[in-house]
């Protein structure tokens, strides 16, 4: 028989509990008691009054090889077999995982329960959180017993683990019933029998108070034991009695709240909407309510925060980031940065430092960190980051760290009055996806880097010919090229980068960002707004009315406003007619292929200013755009859109196939190619981040001719049905 | 400045998924943000050849993200507070549409504090014949370790009884991160075959059926005792399969390898003799290529090279490139939990060459994040893959690193590369 006594802390269930067994393991059953409470007294009277060490404590100071059954196992009065989960420090780590772990190492380390004729629960009630719910499981506690006075917050507890047990109504009637232990309040008894009758449980006994209670315990025993013929001894024995020849076990059938109150209270619960309204003061907090785009339009979270945050910290090449959290977190943001710096060293031979060997640490949490708390692996890789020297120490927070709520900055707050070190620290508190999506975590990044890094005062004029880019995606195969590009028009005029903000930069270029007089940002998209937007509000920084350039009319657009701003109209003219004439002689040789052919766009880009372009100048017809709804920025208007057959926003899969069959295009472009094929339609794809400048409107139209000349028509895509017999699922 | 910082590999976490999406037929249902979804599917898309196409568009439904595995419950602060229960029932009903042959629930490290009752989850929906759950992913703890508890639990799911026939074995510690995982499967497969052996299982890229085939096995081989040997354990317990773990490690290189067979020939009936033919011609093409290479150059003798990876691969490979070749290890850095004697015999074989991280060197073994940083950090030109994540590379023929093909592979690789590194 495997039971749980649950019951609000500090209602007595480690007495009776610890009574009971030593009714049962006197009465010649073998017995094992399991305490479930961080508070860790459960077996104390069963073990003379003495303190053993926890699972939790004993996992904290040995390894997983060293793990012995046999030490977390102590025997106590009558032979009781006990156990004694343990749990943190209040205020830190998650008691919950705690139960969790224990239950866990106690079936790793093949615990046999079927040994034992009773194996008694102990378990904390007042939250009955996941962590707290395990007994409540299937595999173990097969009956329940909730202690409780008649004090309503007792009872409140105990319909809460009637709630508890109401999930898992699958599993069949596993309540067994109430055990009164009476606190002498006035009306107590009929209170508990009126929320008895009302949940349709049995009191199955009333455990009067009685001083010999505080005897026992003064002498470390149980009452039972100490004082075998006292009338409360004599009770523990009629209650064993009854739960072992129990055979009725009854259904979960918590009250509501009000139910409750009227219940136990004799009162109706007054309903909140009658009260006024108030209004507060707010701090200043409000501004930084900037929200991702998923978060905004309450969409699901497209990656974590923590992930975003990770991509961007590391570009600060000088730095050290943490991850804080386990190995897995901090592998996947290292994979996710690594990528494309492997990719651009293998395909193009272009070296990316930071993508290739970011400056990262991870606390690697444990299972001991999650139960007590990680601060003790976070200031070890503080400490580990510190050796290095490194200019800048950035602390990225993980899902297990938010959970468990450990209090970083009071953490580092500690290491850093400590260690007397120098070095600055940046938290960036994402707590894995809590704080938002990817998008989200890099907009605390930019936030959160800026305030703390940026110097704001005591500056040189800002010099015009250093120029801030912002918000390139370090991610984007393009960002190497773009840059290059960017440089060499920067250079025409005489002037230069001074930080990429923030992209394989350094501290220093990030605290002097306002020497710079030219602020550009890499994309007017939907985080480009954000970041001018708070560079704004901030630092009163006015970004550059155009963005890095995409296509032929923003190059020129873009030149031209370079050529005004440093008042060098003539070197922006040079400029411009490279680029007109280089594309206006491919619009020239392209036009007679393309010139009427119909065109459809399937995109998740919905900046396609620059394709469209160039297909109009290439005479093409466009029949339709389709923008797919993608987590990283809103619709955007085109001057285009007149010309556009039909324009659809929130386009799907479904739509595709249909609108080809209809449309009839030549030409359809989408950011992946599709396997499906249809007779007479090209497919073909465009970059989800296109090259700056008007060569990559120019090289697509290249490739389109080569097609339409061209279209021959893959013999592999035959082949499908032997990929589905051989590597399909 | 920072060379010494960590390398910061994959967890129990990770190994779990790959583990089980390595086999076919069956599916993993991971339990949490999509911020652990993305790399994980893109890996199993990739590299187990699941996925035809990187088109989001393909894989429309709700818990997929536009990828063809792994789909998730996309959980949120408010599942975190509340509970998975409702994403994932619906997710649970939605691949029992799908017919899957096994599903497993992983929590994410996230979920895994919030304790959601997933087993039970499962008995109300019956997603699948076999089902499991694994609650807890390890935190921080090896990637062997994920590997193997997932198979293990994999295993305790199917109704297994020993019915061993004469030459069968089944081969342990394939997982998704070794280099050419598949190739070096096929190669295995085949030599064994070839001496009149054959294979039971892999618990790699196999359906549940063909995996209920190891209870056949009369030995198991522990080809990488840092993801196999805990399953072998487990499998002398449950079924009574001895098993045995090569001196030198996996077949790698020509030593390596011609001591796996002969040990393996002691051990079952096993014709050395097809094994010896394959190998003497590699050889024979081997002393081909260097005997011209060092008449030019001298050359591969001499040459320096690092190593990154788990023992049972370090260990074979320092027998290749140093016994056979003549080449010096100037740092070596081994991960996983090894078996102790391939522990200490890598031990005392890089007593006569002193760790030197600054020391120059030609080549480096390690996976792409190695290689890639290796060039950045030392300005090397050669880098050969012996693990996962790769540089990009695209191998569309199939490649092994085991056997007689595997170590000529190696060599023409070393050889080139050394060129390359000049």
């Amino acid at each position: 028989m495997e039971i749980a006594i649950y019951g609000k802390g500090g209602i007595g269930k480690s007495t009776i509990s610890a009574n009971l067994s030593f009714a049962w393991a006197t009465g010649g059953l073998n017995v094992m008691q399991v305490g479930c409470d961080p508070k860790h007294d459960s077996c104390k009277a069963l073990l003379g009054g003495i303190d053993v060490e926890t699972v939790l404590d004993y996992m904290r100071r040995k390894g997983p090889a060293e793990y012995q059954l046999e030490d977390l196992v102590h025997i106590g009065a009558a032979g009781i077999h006990c156990v004694e989960a343990g749990g943190p420090e209040p205020g830190v780590g998650c008691a919950g995982r705690g139960i969790l772990s224990t239950f866990e190492l106690l079936d790793q380390l093949g615990l046999d329960r079927s040994y034992f004729d009773v194996v008694l629960y102990d378990v904390l009630g007042d939250v009955v959180c996941g962590g707290f719910a395990v007994p409540l499981r299937k595999d173990y506690a097969e009956r329940v017993y909730l202690v409780t006075s008649g004090e309503f917050m007792s009872l409140y507890a105990a319909n809460n683990i009637l709630r508890g047990l109401s999930n898992y109504a699958s599993v069949g009637p596993r309540a067994g019933g109430i055990i009164l232990n009476a606190r002498g309040l006035t009306d107590e008894f009929e209170r508990v029998e009126r929320f008895a009758e009302a949940v349709g449980l049995p009191i199955l006994i009333r455990i009067p108070r009685d001083s010999l209670f505080a005897q026992a315990e003064k002498e470390g025993v149980c009452v039972a034991a100490a004082y075998p013929d006292s009338p409360v001894a004599r009770a523990f024995t009629e209650l064993s009695q009854i739960i072992w020849q129990q055979t009725d076990l009854y259904p979960a059938n918590p009250l509501s709240d009000d139910e409750l109150e009227t219940c136990v209270l004799g009162k109706t619960r007054v309903k909140t909407k009658s009260l006024p309204t108030v209004s507060l003061p707010k701090t200043e907090k409000v501004e930084d309510q900037f929200l991702s785009k998923s978060l905004l339009m309450r969409e699901p979270l497209h990656g974590c925060a923590y992930n975003g945050a990770m991509n961007l910290a590391v570009q600060i090449r000088d730095s050290i980031t943490i991850s804080h959290g386990p190995r897995s977190c901090a592998n996947l943001s290292l994979q996710s940065i690594s990528s494309l710096g492997r990719r651009s060293l293998l395909e193009k031979s272009i070296v990316l430092p930071v993508q290739l060997r970011p400056n990262i640490l991870s606390s690697e949490m444990d299972e001991t960190a999650m139960v007590f708390g990680g601060g003790e692996a976070l200031l070890e890789t503080v400490l580990k980051a510190a050796q290095f020297e490194p200019e800048l120490i950035i602390v990225v927070t993980t899902c297990p760290a938010g959970i468990i709520a450990d209090d970083v900055e009071k953490i580092l707050d500690t290491y850093i009055k400590k260690e007397k070190h120098d070095i600055p620290v940046v938290i960036l508190p994402t707590d894995g996806n809590l704080n938002g999506d990817y998008m989200q975590g890099m907009m605390l990044c930019y936030r959160e880097v800026a305030r703390q890094l940026v110097q704001r005062n005591n500056l040189p004029d800002p010099d015009p010919f250093l120029v801030n880019i912002y918000g390139e995606k370090s991610i984007a195969n393009s960002t190497s090229d773009n840059i290059r590009l960017l440089e060499t028009w920067l250079a025409a005029f005489g002037a230069k980068l001074h930080c990429r903000y923030l992209n394989d930069t350094t501290k220093a270029s990030v605290q002097t960002l306002l020497h710079a007089g030219l602020h550009i940002n890499a994309y007017d998209d939907y985080m480009g707004k954000f970041l001018k937007e708070f560079f704004l509000n901030e630092f009163d920084i006015e970004f550059f009315p155009v963005a890095f350039p995409i296509g032929t009319d923003q190059t020129i657009t873009f030149i031209n406003a370079l050529g005004e701003f440093f008042d060098q109209p003539q070197v922006a003219a040079q400029l411009i007619e490279i680029e007109k004439t280089a594309y206006e002689a491919e619009m020239a040789a392209v036009r007679p292929i393309l010139q009427g052919k119909r065109l459809m766009v399937v995109s998740y880009n919905h900046e396609l200013d620059w394709i469209l372009r160039t297909a109009l100048d290439a005479g093409m017809e466009i029949v339709k755009v389709g923008l797919i709804n993608f987590s990283q920025d809103v619709y955007s208007e085109s001057p285009y859109r007149e010309y556009v057959g039909e324009w659809e926003v929130d386009y799907s899969q479904e739509k595709r196939l249909a609108d080809v069959k209809r449309l009839r295009p030549d030409l359809l472009l989408g950011n992946y190619n599709t396997a499906e094929t249809i007779p007479g339609v090209i497919f073909d794809t465009i970059q989800l981040s296109p090259a700056g400048g008007s060569d990559s409107g120019r090289r697509l139209a290249r490739r389109w001719v080569q097609l339409f000349r061209q279209d021959i028509q893959e013999g592999w895509r035959d082949d499908v049905r032997l990929f589905d017999e051989n590597f399909a699922r | 400045m920072y060379d010494s910082l960590t390398k910061i590999l994959p967890d129990s976490f990770t190994s779990m998924i790959f583990a089980l999406e390595a086999l076919r037929g069956g599916t993993v249902l991971l339990n949490g943000p999509t911020g652990c979804k993305f790399y994980h599917a893109a890996v199993v898309g990739g590299v187990s050849m699941r996925s035809f196409s990187y088109d989001p568009l393909d894989y429309p439904s709700e818990f997929y993200f536009g990828q063809g595995q792994v789909p998730c419950t996309y959980l949120d602060s408010h599942d975190y507070v509340f509970g998975s229960k409702d994403k994932l029932s619906r997710l649970l009903e939605f691949v029992k549409q799908r017919s899957f042959d096994f599903v497993a629930v992983v929590n994410s490290p996230g979920a895994a504090l919030i304790g959601d009752d997933l087993e039970a989850l499962l008995r109300e929906s019956q997603p699948a014949s076999v089902m499991f759950a694994l609650d807890t992913p390890g935190f921080s703890q090896t990637y062997g370790k994920g590997h193997q508890d997932a198979l293990i639990a994999l295993l305790e799911q199917l109704p297994l009884a020993r019915k061993p026939e004469r030459g069968y074995v089944n081969l342990l510690g394939f997982t998704l991160m070794d280099k050419y995982a598949h190739g070096n499967r096929r190669e295995m497969i085949q030599l064994l075959k070839d001496g009149g052996v054959a294979v039971g299982s892999t618990l790699f890229d196999e359906s549940i059926d063909q995996i209920t085939n190891l209870s056949k096995a009369e030995l198991n081989i522990v080809v990488s005792p840092e993801n196999g040997l805990s399953l072998a354990k487990y499998l002398e317990k449950r079924l009574g399969i001895p098993y045995f773990i090569p001196t030198l490690g996996q077949p790698v290189g020509f030593p390596a390898c011609e001591r796996f067979f002969e040990e393996l020939a002691e051990q079952i009936a096993f014709d050395l003799e097809p094994v010896i033919r394959s190998m003497n011609s590699a050889r024979r093409r081997a002393y081909y290529f260097l005997s011209r290479y060092t008449s030019l150059l001298g050359m591969p003798k001499g040459a320096a090279y690092r190593l990154y990876g788990n023992y049972s691969l370090a260990l074979p490979l320092l027998h290749f490139l140093t016994r056979y070749l003549g080449m010096i290890p100037v740092e070596l850095v081994c991960s996983g939990v090894p078996a102790v004697t391939h522990q200490r015999q890598v031990e005392e074989f890089m007593k006569p060459f002193p760790r030197n991280e600054n020391a120059e060197a030609e080549i480096c073994f390690g996976d792409g994040n190695d290689v890639a940083a290796s060039v950045l950090k030392k300005g090397y030109r050669c880098g050969i893959e012996i693990a996962e994540p790769s540089m990009g590379y695209l191998d569309v023929y199939e490649k092994t690193l085991f056997g007689p093909r595997g170590a000529l592979f190696i060599l023409e690789q070393v050889l080139n590369g050394l060129k390359f590194s000049r």
